[in-house]
């Protein structure tokens, strides 16, 4: 047994030994050092010290977002469905500041692959998928108040700049503000009377806009003059009965709100008119064709592009140079005669060169006897303050009418501005001007302007030349060494 | 410390390795300079700093193998463990030659985004903090590689063990995506996790009952935990390989353009542990 295995067999076991001492000593002091760091580093993370250092501040959320999570006190869960280490870090990272911001607001992580029930139980259709990489947003007071954020809700492309823009802050507080209301606007689309219900773009735009909407029969259903409420009247083909008429008045006159499309084709409704009456507006039967070219839609005649008129729905479209495209328009007339507090304002006009066909199966787009000449209202708003004695408070209704029920169809959306136009024109409806508005931002930054001989000179000096240097300046150092 | 660091740095200069490195640094970051932000007018040069996960993987083992080993093998550690200084001057002192050398080229590749600022407006900010974050992940990566160094005796196998630590640094975020998260196999990691520290006290003491008490505590202690709540071992290897995914808090945070603070205090408590860790190995010869 040679002296070293002697030690140690007497030392084993005993508490006084030299490695116990040492190595005890060394394993305590590794393990309190350890334990302490893991406290700080969690206390570090606790704190929440994070600086946005890129150069459109893409991580940071805006003023908007502070505001609205300030106000809330809803516990607020937002799951975000990504397979393990395939997580979106640009969304994460924005998600961060929303908890960064708010106690209230919690992010978890899931994986949808290997918990497909979970999102299983946030399908509001048996069609609807929720695919990896959606945010789902839960009001955990109210866990059936819930909104699916889509990834491509998050991205935008901008057809016209070929730029990918980051709308996800639009989203995701959207997503929050309609779980936390406690209630949303309502649209009251108006049936029974052959109406075409609303386009599939419109409907979707309008719940992302956090609106309810709800289908509604004049004659059986309640509906409730709010407002933030809307009414929608979209092309009727028969006519409104008379008890309908009423309640419809009734109802704008208690303040209420409402947008009707029109179309110049449809029969004459004495009823459904006197509506538009009331409010000092009158359709002329025949279809509207535009005379100049550069307010048409290519070879078009019948397929407007209205002028903007200054209002707080069109000024936004304007700024962003957006059209509205208005197909087979009716003409929307403003009468003489009109009570005194009703205030009629153009949204859309044609140009003087256009005219109403008084005959719609006209074969020809020339002017022909008969035909009206313009300009022509293709879409107007209306309000009207009434005073109410009792209450001593004013009651203001709004109107949007629009010339044609056209202007909302899948097609003509996805290109223009006709969508904006309509959600523009039920914000300003339902007093939700302040409604939230994000702009997108953009990842992308500036290129760099250089020439091929500059891009030649730096690739030259920095790939070959500076490396190189260091390399024989080396093997001259090895070379000298080598003979000591 | 100071008189460590010279030599270190010295006898780096002296070698082939250093010029070796520079040169790879410089070459690599160079060719992404030219196709990412020349061939394509891109003025973000943290695009280029992504690849510095190739420089640690390949470079820094490259770096510190020798750091510890050499002197070893060549007993001249017992010249200097006998010396009148003290052992955490000596390992930081080779900690820090080694971490200078990493800085030089970081250094001069900063030249790329001062060249690219004549050409345009460059996210400064972000690509600042890109470099910082790089600095700080060099340290972690060169603290790991230190460790490992002074566990050898042999260069080859330091740097060949040090290359397989961080391919698994690399893919840790790989491993948390199949990790089991279930509690059976949360509390079969644990007692191995609790066996293996046991093993540690036991090799650092060579102290049965000491080693054997703390096992048999902590096993307990688990036990206890799976009886009142067992739901607290959901997901806790991923939690624990969280941990170490160094390169994932670098491209998530800093690479992305965030400065967050937890990250700096992270990578600086990681690199502390292994240089701490590091002067008990080397104290450790002084007394056996």
């Amino acid at each position: 047994m040679s002296k070293e295995n002697k030690i140690k067999s007497e030392n084993k076991g005993s508490f006084k030994s030299k490695k116990l001492r040492y190595g005890g000593y060394s394993a305590v002091v590794s393990f309190i050092l350890i334990a302490i760091l893991i406290v700080v580093n969690l206390v570090v993370s606790e704190l929440n010290l994070t600086f946005d250092l890129t150069p459109n501040s893409i991580f940071s959320i805006s003023d908007t977002t502070e505001t609205l999570l300030e106000n809330n006190e809803d516990p607020i869960t937002v799951y975000a469905l990504y397979e393990a280490g395939g997580e979106d870090e640009t969304i994460m990272n924005i998600l961060k500041d929303y908890e960064k911001a708010s106690n209230y607001i919690n992010v978890q992580s899931i994986d949808p692959v290997l918990n497909p029930n979970f999102v299983e139980q946030y399908k509001t259709g048996p069609d609807e998928m929720i695919q990896t990489g959606s945010l789902i947003v839960v009001n955990e007071n109210a866990p059936t108040r819930f909104r699916v954020v889509s990834p491509y809700d998050m991205y935008a492309y901008n057809q016209y700049t070929q730029q990918q823009t980051l709308d996800a802050e639009q989203a995701i507080t959207s997503a929050i503000d309609y779980v936390i209301k406690e209630e949303l606007p309502m649209v009251y689309v108006v049936s029974g009377h052959n109406e075409s219900s609303l386009s599939y773009s419109l409907t979707e735009q309008l719940k992302s806009q956090n609106y309810e909407s709800k289908e509604v029969n004049l004659l059986t259903d309640e509906i409730e003059a709010a407002e933030d409420n809307i009414i929608v009247i979209n092309s009727p083909k028969l006519d409104l009965t008379e008890d309908e008429t009423v309640k419809v008045t009734e109802y704008m006159e208690a303040g209420g709100r409402a947008i009707i499309f029109v179309d110049f084709n449809t029969p004459d409704m004495p009823n459904f008119n006197s509506i538009l009456k009331r409010y000092g507006l009158a359709v002329d039967s025949g279809v509207i064709v535009e005379g100049d070219k550069s307010h048409m839609m290519g070879y078009y005649a019948n397929i407007l592009l209205p002028n903007l008129e200054s209002h707080d729905i069109t000024d936004g479209l304007a700024a962003n140079d957006l059209n509205v495209v208005i197909p087979q328009a009716a003409a929307i007339r403003e009468l003489d005669q009109k009570k005194s507090q009703t205030d009629v304002t153009p949204l859309l006009t044609t140009t003087k060169d256009a005219y109403l066909k008084a005959d719609p199966n006209s074969q020809t787009v020339e002017m022909e006897e008969g035909d009206v000449p313009g300009p022509f209202n293709v879409a107007v708003a209306v309000t009207e303050d009434n005073y109410n004695d009792i209450e001593n408070t004013t009651l203001t209704s709004k109107l949007v009418v629009v010339s044609t029920s056209a202007i909302m169809e899948d097609s003509l959306i996805a290109s223009t501005g006709n969508l904006d136009f309509l959600i523009n024109g039920a914000n300003w409806l339902s007093d939700q001007e302040d409604s939230i508005s994000i702009l997108p931002k953009s990842e992308m930054l500036e290129r760099l302007v250089l020439d091929q001989t500059q891009a030649l000179l730096y690739a030259g000096f920095f790939i070959i030349l500076l490396p190189l240097i260091v390399i024989v300046y080396g093997i001259s150092v090895w070379l000298r060494r080598r003979h000591l | 410390m100071l008189a460590i660091f010279n030599k270190e740095l010295k006898s780096y200069f002296k070698s082939p390795i250093a010029y070796g490195f520079i040169a790879f640094f410089l070459v690599m970051f160079g060719f992404y300079f030219f196709m990412i932000n020349i061939f394509y007018s891109e003025p973000d040069y943290t695009y280029v700093l992504a690849n510095i996960t190739t420089i640690l993987l390949l470079g820094v083992p490259l770096l510190t193998m020798r750091l510890l080993s050499e002197e070893k093998r060549m007993k001249t550690d017992q010249l200097i463990l006998t010396a009148p200084i003290n052992t955490s001057g000596y390992v930081l002192g080779k900690f820090l030659a080694a971490l200078t050398l990493f800085i030089i080229p970081t250094v001069i590749t900063f030249l790329h985004p001062l060249a690219l600022s004549t050409f345009g407006t460059l996210p400064w900010a972000k690509i600042i903090g890109a470099y910082f974050g790089m600095i700080l992940l060099g340290a972690t990566f060169i603290s790991i590689g230190l460790y490992i160094s002074a566990l050898t005796e042999n260069q080859v196998v330091s740097a060949i063990a040090t290359f397989a630590v961080f391919m698994l640094m690399l893919y840790i975020d790989n491993f948390k995506q199949i990790a089991p998260a279930d509690v059976t196999s949360s509390v079969i990691f644990l007692a191995i996790l609790i066996i293996a520290i046991g093993a540690f006290i036991y090799n650092s003491t060579k102290n049965k009952i000491v080693a054997g008490l703390i096992s048999v505590l902590g096993l307990a202690s688990i036990a206890v935990g799976y009886f009142i709540k067992p739901t607290i071992y959901e997901g806790i290897i991923v939690n624990f390989l969280d941990w170490f995914s160094l390169i994932n808090r670098y491209s998530s945070g800093f690479y992305m353009g965030i400065l967050d603070f937890s990250t700096v205090v992270y990578y600086i408590s990681f690199t502390t542990i292994f240089v701490f860790l590091t002067i008990q190995v080397v104290e450790k010869r002084r007394w056996s």
